[in-house]
């Protein structure tokens, strides 16, 4: 019994090991990609504002603040894809996606407005917020560096 | 829909459309709709007319509205929005209903003002889930909640201007709003039978012009709950077009309530879900000394999200008409007690079926049993 059960068990540990570290390498983001988990909220160099505190930054993203100095507001959001919106939404708004979408589509429903716009990758969102004023965005603190014509509006240090 | 309404619609489309243009940025353009089942025990003879479709004991399929909206913010703070739905009547007839075109001005978050027309701000289900199924929790609206033009008792839609804002503040976010605009009239200018609330899109039969307002308080803890009071003030005329002079009678009407929300989106998957709102009418014939009547509606659901899927709920509502009620008279209102329980499967964000039992008691005339079960989406 116990000669039969030590190769099954070898096996399953074996595979086990295997289908784990197929599924980090799946999560672990791409060659070149940043590794930090530190997310930065950036804009164009024309924004408002020069810093944001949470609770502001969470209010933009829940539609609460879409006017400054005469200025839309619009946030944007990267895609499900991208392992820093999940990340993002836990940390800010603290909804999980079904939830931030329900909350979203009542949000516009009933008091009008325009939902978070969708970006591809970080690379959008610099070249957004640089270009478009008003524009709010997160990518990770790794991507910005030695970025022109956009400012870091706030740090997100992971907890 | 009458042409001058047609007439808004496209004008408000060709407006959007000549800014979509210039800038995509910030359109919002959705669909929603919902495919319902239902089936009830409802004996015709014992019931008020109009109180259900008698097909419904067969068993009946019916498309609900296919709501069409669309927002944009313009240049220099402005914004515009509409819900244009399509309905089919019982003929199978589908027809177009402007239920909301608003055109605003965003001073600030605290200051906004807004013209057109609009869901009247009585309560908290009114202006939070206008015509789309797939936003509350159940398959329909509390009965007394239905829209005017199917058999509802309140005005809720307004035309004219609205005032609102929110202020934020600790410990308590506060909404409010006026709105004032053409007042609701009763008439039977559809079947020249069935006397039904006409919210008045293009003029008012008289010059004193409805007033509404509302007053809601969200505290930051507990997080997700809101309380609210309301009240609109009108004179509502119940208009007899058969008759040579067609003014029969004219109603000073005040509706006073309170409404209270709970539900916290942020607690994780699980959470509670209430809703209740109460509301107290006080009818008076301002042509003949009989007094004030004094009637209630009011209604408490309450649901549980097991998971962000399931969410098992029930309700309660109750009507109370004051005997002889010059307005409740002519509407043809009666008191009922509802009970709804039922089983709601959110399939994605965009999407869900609901599945429910309804009993009902039309007090002193009938008690039946209603079934029912939809699908409503979004796109």
């Amino acid at each position: 019994m116990t000669r039969r059960a030590l190769p099954i068990l070898t096996l399953w540990i074996f595979f086990d090991l295997l289908f784990k570290a197929g599924l980090s390498a799946a999560e672990s983001p791409p060659m070149g990609q940043a590794t930090t988990q530190t997310i930065a909220v950036v804009a164009g160099t024309g924004f408002p504002k020069d810093r944001l505190t949470l609770d502001e930054l969470k209010a933009i993203y829940l539609g609460e603040i879409h006017l400054l100095k005469d200025l839309w507001i619009h946030p944007m959001d990267q895609r499900e894809n991208q392992p820093i919106r999940k990340k993002f939404l836990e940390r800010v708004v603290k909804m999980t996606r079904d939830r931030y979408i329900e909350y979203w589509n009542q949000r516009l429903f009933r008091y009008g407005g325009f939902t978070p716009l969708f970006k591809n990758n970080s690379r959008e969102v610099i070249e957004t917020v640089r270009e478009q004023e008003g524009t709010v965005g997160y990518v990770w603190l790794e991507e910005i560096r030695n970025e022109p014509g956009i400012k870091t509006l706030l740090i997100l240090d992971d907890p | 829909m009458r042409p001058v309404g047609k007439l808004i619609g496209v004008g408000l489309l060709i407006l959007v459309m000549d800014q979509t243009e210039r800038t995509a940025w910030g359109l919002e353009f959705k669909g929603f709709a919902d495919v319902t089942y239902s089936r009830s025990t409802i004996d015709p003879g014992l019931s008020p007319p109009n109180t259900i479709d008698p097909d419904e004991r067969n068993g009946t399929f019916g498309l609900g509205p296919f709501d069409l909206f669309l927002t944009q913010p313009l240049e220099n703070r402005l914004e515009v929005l509409s819900e244009l739905v399509v309905e089919s009547d019982r003929t199978g007839d589908s027809f177009i209903d402007l239920e909301r075109l608003q055109m605003s001005y965003l001073f600030s978050a605290a200051f906004q003002i807004h013209a057109g027309r609009f869901h009247n701000i009585l309560g908290y289900w009114n202006t939070a889930y206008h015509h789309a199924a797939l936003f509350h929790t159940t398959i329909d609206r509390p009965k007394f909640l239905a829209f005017e033009d199917n058999g509802g008792i309140l005005p809720v839609h307004l035309v004219g201007v609205w005032l609102s804002g929110t202020v934020a503040a600790s410990p308590t976010d506060i909404e409010y709003g006026v709105m004032a605009g053409n007042g609701a009239r009763i008439d039977n200018d559809r079947d020249r039978f069935t006397f039904t609330l006409d919210p008045g899109n293009i003029s008012d039969p008289n010059k004193n012009k409805a007033v509404s307002a509302n007053l809601a308080f969200k505290p930051s803890i507990p997080a997700g709950l809101g309380l609210g009071i309301f009240g609109n003030f009108s004179q509502v005329p119940i208009l007899d077009i058969t008759l040579p002079t067609s003014l029969t009678q004219q109603v000073d009407q005040s509706i006073l309530g309170a409404d209270l929300f709970y539900q916290n989106m942020q607690n994780g998957s699980s959470c509670l879900e209430l809703l209740a709102e109460y509301y107290r009418f006080i009818d008076k014939d301002s042509q003949a000394s009989t007094g004030r009547f004094t009637s209630s509606a009011y209604y408490v659901q309450s649901g549980y999200h097991l998971t962000e899927r399931f969410v098992p709920y029930l309700r309660y509502e109750q009507v109370r008409i004051a005997a002889g009620d010059p307005y409740f008279t002519a509407l043809g209102t009666t008191n009922s007690n509802r009970w709804v329980y039922g089983l709601r499967c959110s399939l994605n964000p965009s999407s869900a079926i609901k599945a429910e039992v309804r009993v009902i008691d039309l007090v002193g005339l009938d008690r039946y049993i209603e079934y029912a079960a939809q699908w409503a989406f979004g796109f």
